[in-house]
C-alpha cells in the first residue's frame, strides 16, 4: 500500500437494477491534497461519496480510507465529512446535533465545540434550533460537524452549495487554511471556478466513468504547451497578413469580438512572448485594442468532455470558450 | 447512543402527542362520567359497572379500552417513524457516516421505540389512577372471578397491566419499525402497522384463524386481564409473554437484516 494516499478508490462500479450509476471508476487522493471531483449533476460524484462513507455497497471494486476498506467497521475513522445537502434534527438545537454525531463518534471526552462554531462562524447560534437556520447556515454547521470529528481527511460535497457569495468566499478561505493545517482535502462541486481556485488536483467524470484525472495544469493543458491569447484588433485581414511573418506566431481562428468592437484572433506565441506580435502589428499600422492570455479553463474541458448532443440544433449559440476571467 | 436517541424520542412532536393523547383518555373519560352519571353498559367491559362509585376501576377500564385502538396506533406511530423519518430527514447518512455502526444504530433505536412502549401505558395507568381517585376515591374491587381485590392490590395490577400491555405493543412496534426500514415511509409504516391490527382483529372476531387464533398478535392485549383473577391464571399471561416475543423477534430480526444491507440513498 501506497503510504501517501488517503483516500484510493479502485475499481468501483455500483449498479441500481440495470443502471450503471458509476462505472470501474479509479482515482487516489494523496496526503495534503485539495482534490476536486467534479462532474455534471447526475454524473455518479453522490454515488462515490455515498461509498466512501460506506452508505452504499460497491457492486465491484472498492473504496480505501487511509488504507482501510471504506464499508467496514472502524473503516471511517479519521474520515470526515458530508454528502448531499446535510441533514439535520431539526427540532434539535445545533448544539444538540453536534452532541448527537459526537455520540456517534463514540468520542471520549468533549468536542471542541466552542473553538469549531467559532471557526464556521456560528458561535451564539448554538442554541438555536436548527429549523431557524438558513439554508447557508445549515451549510457551515454540516463544516462543523465535519470538524468536531477532527479528521484527517475532509469531504465535502458541494459545500458552498446555497451560500451568498461572502459566505462561498469565507468557506473557499477556510478550506484554504484546514488544508494549510493539515488536512487532505475532498471537494466535489460543479462550481469550476471555485475548483480551479482552490484544488491541486482534479478527477472528471461523468455518466459514471473517469474522463480525466491529474494536477489542473494536466488535464486542461494536455500536451499542448504554447501560451494562448486572445487579440483584439481593428482590421483582422492585415493582422492575420503581418502575424504569418512573426516567427513562432500562429492564429486559430478570427471572429467578431464580444464587447470590445473590433475583431477576435486565437493566437499562440513563441518563445519570446508576445512582445514581437504586438511591435510588429503596431508598426504595420493595425491597432491593437487587447491581448489577453487565454488559458484554457477547467470550464472549457468540462464542456468540452462532459456535453451532451445539445436540445437544439443551434450547437453554437453556447459560448464555449469562456475564458476564466469571465466565469463566476 | 441510547441515551440520545432516546432524547431525540422525548424531543419530537409525534412522540409528545402520542403520550399526551393517552394522557387524556382517562381524563376525558372521568370526565364523561361526571358529566353523564352513567358508565358503559354492562357487560361491555370489565369493571364497567364499578366505574361511578370506584376510581380504581377507572384506569383499568382505559387500559382495557385503550388496547384496542388508542395504545397500538400510537405506538405504531412513532415506530414507523424510527429510521424513515430519519431517511427522509436526511439525518440517517448524516449519523452512518461517522464511526457508529449500524447494528449499534439499529439497537439504540428498538431500544428507544422499546421505552415508549413502555410508557405509553404506563402514562394511562399513571393519569387513570390519578384521574380514577379524584373522582371518587378508591375501594376494594370487585374481581373478574368474583373474589373482592384490595386496594392496595388493584393499585398493583394496574402496574401489572400496563407492564403486560407493554409487551405485544413491543411486538407491533418491531412491526412498524420493519416497515419502517423496508418502505423508509413514516406515515406508511404507521398506517401499515394499524391496519395489521385491525386485519388480525377482523380474522379472529370472525373466527378465520382456527387453531391459530391463541397466537394472534392483537389477542395478546387481553392476557393482563387474567392478572385480576383469583387466582391468577397464569397460562394465559404466560403464552402472552413467549407469543408476542416471538412477533417482535421476528420483525426485528427482519428489520435488522434489511437495515444492515440497504443502501442509504437520500
Amino acid at each position: 500500500m501506497e503510504a501517501a494516499s488517503v483516500l484510493e478508490v479502485r475499481g468501483f462500479t455500483k449498479k441500481f437494477g440495470d443502471f450503471v450509476a458509476v462505472d470501474s471508476l479509479s482515482f487516489k487522493v494523496r496526503r495534503g491534497d485539495v482534490y476536486g471531483f467534479l462532474g455534471p449533476n447526475g454524473s455518479g460524484k453522490s454515488t462515490t461519496i455515498r461509498a466512501v462513507f460506506g452508505l452504499v455497497e460497491p457492486t465491484e471494486g472498492e473504496v480505501r480510507l487511509l488504507g482501510r476498506p471504506a464499508g467496514r467497521p472502524g473503516g471511517r475513522e479519521g474520515v470526515a465529512g458530508f454528502v448531499d445537502a446535510p441533514g439535520f434534527y431539526d427540532y434539535l438545537s445545533a448544539r444538540d446535533n453536534l452532541k448527537v454525531l459526537a455520540a456517534a463518534d463514540r468520542r471520549k471526552g468533549e468536542p471542541p465545540m466552542a473553538r469549531v462554531l467559532e471557526t464556521v462562524g456560528l458561535l451564539g447560534r448554538e442554541r438555536d434550533k436548527v429549523k431557524t437556520y438558513s439554508t447557508g447556515m445549515k451549510q457551515r454547521l454540516a463544516i462543523a460537524s465535519a470538524l468536531i470529528r477532527e479528521p484527517e481527511v475532509l469531504i465535502l460535497d458541494e459545500p458552498t452549495n446555497g451560500l451568498d457569495p461572502g459566505g462561498m468566499r469565507d468557506v473557499r478561505a477556510l478550506i484554504r487554511r484546514l488544508n494549510e493545517e493539515g488536512l487532505t482535502i475532498f471537494l466535489s462541486s460543479h462550481l469550476l471556478a471555485e475548483v480551479e481556485q482552490l484544488c491541486n488536483r482534479v478527477a472528471l467524470i461523468g455518466h459514471g466513468r473517469l474522463l480525466a484525472e491529474g494536477t489542473i495544469a494536466e488535464v486542461v493543458g494536455g500536451d499542448n504547451g504554447r501560451p494562448g491569447y486572445r487579440l483584439v484588433v481593428d482590421d483582422a485581414q492585415s493582422a492575420l497578413r503581418i502575424l504569418e511573418g512573426v516567427t513562432g506566431a500562429s492564429t486559430v481562428d478570427a471572429g467578431p469580438s464580444d464587447g470590445l468592437g473590433g475583431e477576435e484572433i486565437k493566437l499562440a506565441v513563441g518563445p519570446e512572448g508576445p512582445g514581437p506580435v504586438v511591435r510588429d502589428l503596431v508598426a504595420g499600422g493595425v491597432a491593437v485594442l487587447a491581448l489577453v492570455p487565454a488559458r484554457p479553463s477547467l470550464e472549457d474541458l468540462f464542456l468540452e468532455l462532459t456535453e451532451e448532443p445539445p436540445l437544439t440544433p443551434n450547437k453554437d449559440a453556447r459560448t464555449r470558450g469562456k475564458s476564466r476571467e469571465e466565469s463566476v | 447512543m441510547i441515551r440520545w436517541e432516546l432524547y431525540k424520542l422525548v424531543r419530537q412532536r409525534r412522540t409528545l402527542f402520542g403520550l399526551g393523547a393517552t394522557a387524556l383518555v382517562p381524563v376525558l373519560f372521568v370526565a364523561a362520567l361526571e358529566i353523564t352519571q352513567q358508565g358503559p353498559p354492562e357487560g361491555e367491559a370489565p369493571f364497567a359497572t364499578q366505574l361511578l362509585d370506584n376510581g380504581l376501576a377507572v384506569p383499568l377500564v382505559t387500559l382495557a379500552f385503550a388496547t384496542f385502538v388508542l395504545l397500538p396506533l400510537v405506538v405504531a406511530f412513532v415506530a414507523g417513524d424510527a429510521v424513515a423519518g430519519e431517511v427522509s430527514a436526511g439525518t440517517l447518512k448524516t449519523v452512518l457516516s461517522r464511526s457508529v455502526g449500524r447494528t449499534e444504530l439499529f439497537l439504540s433505536k428498538a431500544v428507544a421505540v422499546g421505552v415508549y412502549c413502555l410508557a405509553a401505558p404506563a402514562v394511562l395507568a399513571g393519569v387513570g389512577l390519578v384521574a380514577g381517585y379524584l373522582a371518587s376515591g378508591f375501594a376494594p374491587l370487585a374481581g373478574l372471578g368474583g373474589t373482592p381485590i384490595s386496594v392496595g392490590r388493584g393499585i398493583a395490577l394496574v402496574w401489572g397491566g400496563a407492564g403486560l400491555v407493554s409487551v405485544p405493543l413491543m411486538a407491533l412496534a418491531a412491526f412498524a419499525v420493519f416497515l419502517s426500514v423496508t418502505t423508509q415511509n413514516s406515515v406508511g409504516s404507521g398506517v401499515g402497522a394499524v391496519v395489521l391490527v385491525l386485519l388480525l382483529r377482523l380474522a379472529s372476531g370472525l373466527g378465520l384463524a382456527g387453531p391459530l387464533d391463541p397466537y394472534l398478535l392483537t389477542n395478546q392485549f387481553e392476557a393482563w386481564l387474567n392478572l385480576t383473577r383469583d387466582p391468577i391464571a397464569w397460562e394465559p399471561i404466560v403464552r402472552s409473554l413467549w407469543v408476542s416475543l416471538l412477533w417482535g423477534a421476528f420483525f426485528l430480526a427482519a428489520a435488522w437484516v434489511v437495515f444492515m444491507r440497504r443502501d442509504v440513498l437520500s
